[in-house]
């Protein structure tokens, strides 16, 4: 008896010093000023980006984003003037091709190496760790031989920039209930439904404030759209999207 | 232990196709008891030990492979697997087009990797507590020249550019501070339109915003401010100058002019901005408001107690815009100076002064229905009024962060003087000139001082001491001057004046983030001493005085106040009770000539209890609900005993009572806003009861209207209701609004010796509401109100009644991006009843800006129809009023605007 309960005591240790996850917390900047705390829980083939907990966000503002290395495919959430969207996306992985670059640092303890894409017409910078083998994460962020402990965009505005802070081992498992409770009950659509989504939902606020009243005739107005990768460049790049009454 | 697996086995392949790939390594990635490793990437290099990785390769399921694009003298490949070791496979001069084969077999790494946690050094800035901080080095791209312009590209932040109201996360924000020094108040927009932007070093966005520092983080006031951060030791000066003139086309052609320019300074130690306007087409450059009778506004919140205005100002307004009836001829002048000397103390003026001219030919025809007595009466008047006002608002802070002591100094004050000349002729058959001059001196003093008493408890005290007087001077006198003796000519004076001293002392506990106590002491003593006096003209030789006031009334007030507030996700409760003692103390001067004793006092305590509930359900719907009972003293207009003219006809008197007012109000709100569908809902309705009124003792003729008010304590009622939905349809590209209100109230008169009447007033207005946001160069607006109002009385009067409408539409239209063109039409039925009476006037307007960004011209073409005058009904449960006034005829203007 003692013998099978050590067998197992054996087992499970084997098991846990095999398989861990890994937390990783970065801080998120925008234009070089703290915004937001964001972690990343990674698994073997799952990693899930998300909102600190502690971050003062509520829950209809948090967003995340799954990427899963079995099924290829990319789970998100974006919303777009409070509007939810949740988009299931296959075609994360062939958006990046990095090319890799000389400059390396140490980060959170970590020896990194340098690479750079243009991921949906946005050029970023990042030091990715290769001790932390893993293509997965941060945000969309797939494909490089290690965990990127540091992004940021070279050209979009406004600037967003995240790094690692903190990393934690725990045990392997938790993630599966934090995506299965992400995922429950969403209604999926593809990212290029997203992506007509998203312009009708601006040319629709647009038109909204054309229309409502309290644009005066001859007044005009802009909606620019900071985010981390553009869809509707008329409303992302430059001033914006002019609305003339 | 990585070993060649089964030796190095080589096929030499002619490997055609295989598009610059040089080698193929393939194998297996298992551990030491043969289980497949993942994840596991492999990494290439040209030496054992390099940094910098050339290629790389993923394992999936325990099996890989590389395909090797570079040219290598030595190849190194790298495993990497979390908690396992393994030596590089390295390969010296690799052989082009080689599949190699090799299996790594990995050993487990006995140190935890990762097992610390590590934390990088704190960032330079936060978003610290309620506070985000913009670095606009990132935005600016060189097009930007005034701040607007940066903020406009702040994510979070909109601004309207026509109002120039600023929004944060669709919060209307309080103030737009410059290093932190509010120099512009609630008139935040003419700074943020006009200040360069090449002196902005960053921009930050403060939540909870409180102008007391001591209060930060305490006080959670839900208030938002911008703070723009200066680039140090740089000084800045930047404006605009908007000249537009063109032709009134009257009787006569007259020139039209409107001319506006801004000046700002910015520096180290000091901010400025001044500013000039003058027009005479009917805008209002000005932040004073003669047309509306609008009180003087200050830029800070100040108590403003007016001491008795008895005598009406000339009303100007008509329903339409001030630019369609406003006939003026207006000069501004505004300067605002702020200097810092220390980092700790800051002092600062704000200067208004306005004079203006403006002129009104009025018709009003009163038919009277008095029980059995129907007559007409009418009013012609062609006034001129001319008011200057000359405002002054100081204010100096103290801040000592290591005691956590702030105190600050305000002062506001203004001399108004309105002089107003009527030509009046009274039932088409009297001429009279009546005029009219009101002086009004106010200043107010307000000292603040607030300390931090614990870790979240703040301790306040303020005291204010506010003066007005108020002088005014109504002479009716015959218009030709001559020797005939003419009834009714009089000349009336009334002064009257306010003081008030007002201390409060206050401890706010913030017990937790969402739950805080604040209970304040505080009491004032107002005193308002009035005084009037009569006289007819009749008698050319000797006025004699026919009556007479001189009273005072002072108050003195003891309360304490205690509010509760909870704050969650969902509810937001707020609970506070006011115990108040309050003593009143009318001494009339004159007791012996009216009978009436002396003095009248009167001490009362009360509680006033009030509940407020606004309640959270999901992302889009709200409901609010509030009850609240107060008890109040009458103002001291309510208190003189004999005659007061208040206009040609009106003559007004009281008899005083110091009893209360009691007030019982309920309000309940509901609010819907679903953006995914563009619909948005809300109605509210509030009914108010009130205990104790003044009521009027009317006795008409068609020459004098008295009024004699005394104190019912009968109950009245007030009940409104308003509602308002919206959509927007994104297939036509059309917005779409109905709102509708009603209101009810009743009242209680006496009419011509009648006995007590009940009236009841019902009110409705429903307006609805389209626009278009087609992609075409041509769009439209249209907006349609139409509203009844019925007055009945269960006195023995019939019901009156009027309907109204009034649509204007718009056609805008844009050939190109810089050009804009519109077309209004403002059509009007005053009465339906009367469809032949009815009011359309035509605008046409037009905008260019030059290909110079800073330049812009413009062309407006208004009142094209030269429609002269226009026409509002009104009943009351006695008559109806038909309102007629002159407009500003047809004119044009060019204008040419230049920023710098």
């Amino acid at each position: 008896m003692k013998k099978l309960l050590a067998f197992i005591l054996f087992l499970g240790l084997s098991i846990s010093g095999r398989s861990q996850d890994i937390q990783v917390k970065y801080q998120f900047y925008l234009n070089d000023s703290l915004y937001y705390d964001k972690m990343l829980y990674l698994g073997t083939d799952t990693s899930v980006w998300q909102d600190y907990e502690e971050t003062k966000l509520p829950n209809k503002e948090r967003t995340f984003v799954i990427n899963n290395l079995k099924t290829n495919t990319q789970y998100s959430k974006h919303i777009v003037m409070m509007r939810e969207n949740f988009i299931s996306d296959t075609t994360f992985l062939a958006h990046q091709n990095w090319t890799l670059t000389p400059e390396t640092k140490t980060l959170v303890g970590q020896p990194c190496n340098s690479a750079e894409t243009v991921f949906r017409e946005v050029r970023y910078k990042v030091f990715y760790a290769p001790n932390i083998p893993t293509q997965l994460g941060p945000w969309k962020f797939a494909g490089l031989p290690g965990l990127i402990l540091e992004a940021r965009s070279l050209e979009s505005v406004p600037l967003y920039h995240f790094v690692a802070t903190e990393i934690t081992n725990q045990a392997a498992g938790g993630l599966t209930g934090l995506v299965n409770k992400l995922t429950k009950d969403k209604k999926w659509i593809s990212w290029d439904e997203y992506k007509i989504i998203f312009k009708k939902i601006i040319d629709n606020v647009a038109n909204k404030i054309k229309s409502g009243g309290s644009l005066p005739v001859g007044a005009s107005t802009r909606i620019k759209l900071g985010m981390m990768e553009i869809i509707y460049p008329e409303a992302q790049t430059g001033e914006g999207l002019l609305i003339q009454n | 232990m990585g070993r060649i697996g089964g030796g190095l086995l080589a096929i030499f392949l002619a490997l055609a196709g295989t598009g610059g790939i040089c080698q193929t390594i393939t194998g297996k990635i298992t551990n030491t008891r043969g289980e497949a490793v993942r994840p596991a990437s492999l990494l290439v290099k040209d030496s054992v030990g390099a940094v910098f990785i050339r290629e790389f390769g993923f394992a999936r399921d325990g099996t890989y492979r590389l395909d090797i694009k570079g040219n290598y003298q030595k190849l190194v490949v790298e495993v990497k697997a979390l908690h396992y070791n393994c030596p590089p496979l390295v390969l010296e001069r690799p052989g082009k087009g080689q599949i190699y084969t090799h299996d790594f077999i990995l050993v487990d790494d006995t140190t935890r990797l990762l097992q610390e946690v590590v934390v990088t050094s704190q960032p330079k800035f936060k978003y610290k507590s309620d506070t985000l901080t913009y670095d606009l080095a990132s935005y600016t791209d060189g097009t930007e020249r005034k701040i607007q312009d940066i903020l406009k590209k702040l994510p979070g932040i909109e601004v309207n550019e026509t109002t120039g109201e600023i929004r944060f996360k669709g919060r209307s924000v309080e103030a737009v501070t410059l290093d932190g020094d509010d120099l512009f108040g609630h008139n935040y927009a003419l700074g943020t339109k006009n200040i360069g932007s090449q002196i902005v070093e960053s921009v930050q966005a403060i939540e909870n915003y409180s102008a007391n520092p001591v209060l930060k983080n305490i006080e959670k006031s839900g208030k938002v401010a911008l703070n723009i951060q200066l680039k140090k030791l740089e000084s800045d000066y930047s404006g605009d100058i908007n000249l537009g003139a063109g032709a009134l086309f009257n009787n006569e052609v007259g020139l039209g002019r409107n001319l506006n320019a801004t000046l700002v300074g910015v520096a180290a130690k000091y901010k400025s901005f001044g500013m000039l306007a003058s027009n005479n087409v009917g805008a209002n450059n000005s932040t004073f408001d003669y047309f509306k009778l609008n009180q003087p506004k200050f830029n800070k919140t100040l108590p403003i107690f007016q001491a008795v205005r008895a005598i009406p100002e000339a009303i100007l307004a008509s329903l339409l815009d001030e630019q369609r009836g406003n006939i003026n001829n207006q000069n501004f002048f505004n300067y605002n100076f702020l200097l810092k000397p220390a980092k700790n103390f800051s002092t600062k003026i704000n200067l208004n002064y306005l004079h203006d001219l403006m002129a009104a030919d009025q018709r009003l025809v009163v038919e009277n229905q008095i029980f059995q007595n129907v007559f007409s009466t009418s009013d012609d008047l062609a006034i001129r009024k001319q008011p200057r006002n000359f405002q002054l608002e100081s204010e100096s802070k103290f801040y000592d962060p290591k005691h956590n002591f702030y105190v600050e100094y305000r002062l506001a004050m203004f001399n108004e003087l309105i002089r107003t000349k009527s030509d009046i002729v009274i039932n088409d058959v009297q001429s009279f000139t009546l005029n009219q001059i009101s002086s009004n001196s106010y200043a107010t003093h307000a000292i603040q001082a607030t300390k931090k008493v614990g870790q979240r408890a703040v301790a306040q005290f303020d005291v204010s001491i506010t003066n007005n007087r108020i002088n005014q001077t109504l002479v009716l006198a015959d218009q030709a001057q001559s020797s005939t003796v003419t009834d009714g000519l009089f000349s009336q004076q009334v002064n009257s004046r306010r003081q008030k001293i007002d201390f409060n002392g206050k401890y706010l506990l913030a017990k937790h983030r969402n739950f805080s106590i604040a209970q304040t002491i505080g009491g004032y003593m107002d005193t308002a001493p009035i005084s009037a006096q009569l006289s007819s003209l009749k008698d050319t030789v000797g006025q004699v005085p026919q009556a007479v006031n001189n009273l005072s009334l002072m108050q003195k007030s003891l309360f304490y106040l205690v509010d509760f507030q909870l704050k969650t996700q969902k509810i937001k409760l707020n609970f506070g009770i006011k115990p108040q003692y309050l003593t009143q103390q009318l001494t009339n001067k004159l007791a012996d000539r009216q009978g009436f004793n002396g003095i009248d006092s009167r001490a009362d305590i009360i509680l006033q209890p009030r509940v407020n509930l606004v309640f959270k359900s999901g992302n889009s719907t709200s409901l609010t609900t509030s009850v609240e009972y107060s008890e109040q003293a009458f103002s001291p207009e309510y208190l003189y005993p004999e005659n007061i003219f208040l206009s040609q006809r009106g003559i007004s008197r009281n008899i005083p009572e110091l009893r209360l007012q009691r007030l019982f109000s309920q309000l309940v709100g509901f609010n819907y806003l679903n953006l995914l569908h563009d619909f948005q809902a809300n109605a509210s309705l509030t009914y108010s009861n009130t205990m104790g009124n003044f009521i009027a003792n009317n006795f008409i003729t068609d020459r004098f209207s008295v009024s004699e008010y005394s104190y019912l304590a009968n109950a009245t009622n007030n009940l409104t209701f308003s509602t308002n939905i919206e959509k927007y349809m994104s297939k036509l590209a059309l917005t779409a609004k109905v709102r509708f209100s009603l209101t009810h109230f009743d009242y209680y008169n006496y009419l011509n010796a009648s006995t007590l009447r009940k009236n009841e007033y019902l009110s409705h207005s429903t307006n609805f509401f389209l626009k278009s946001a087609f992609k075409t160069k041509l769009n439209f607006e249209t907006d349609f109100t139409i509203g009844k109002t019925v007055v009945s009385s269960t006195g023995g009067t019939p019901s009156l009644s009027n309907t109204s409408a009034r649509n204007v539409a718009k056609i805008i239209f844009r050939p190109a991006r810089s050009l804009l063109v519109w077309l209004v039409c403002d059509a009007n039925l005053p009465n339906l009843k009367k469809l032949e009476q009815n009011f359309v006037f035509i605008d046409v307007m037009s905008n260019y800006d030059l290909p110079k960004k800073n330049w812009g011209v413009g062309l407006n073409f208004k009142n094209v129809l030269n429609t002269a005058q226009f026409v509002t009904v009104n009943v009351t449960d006695f008559s109806t009023r038909v309102f007629s006034r002159n407009l500003l005829p047809f004119h044009f203007m060019f204008s040419i605007r230049y920023n710098f």
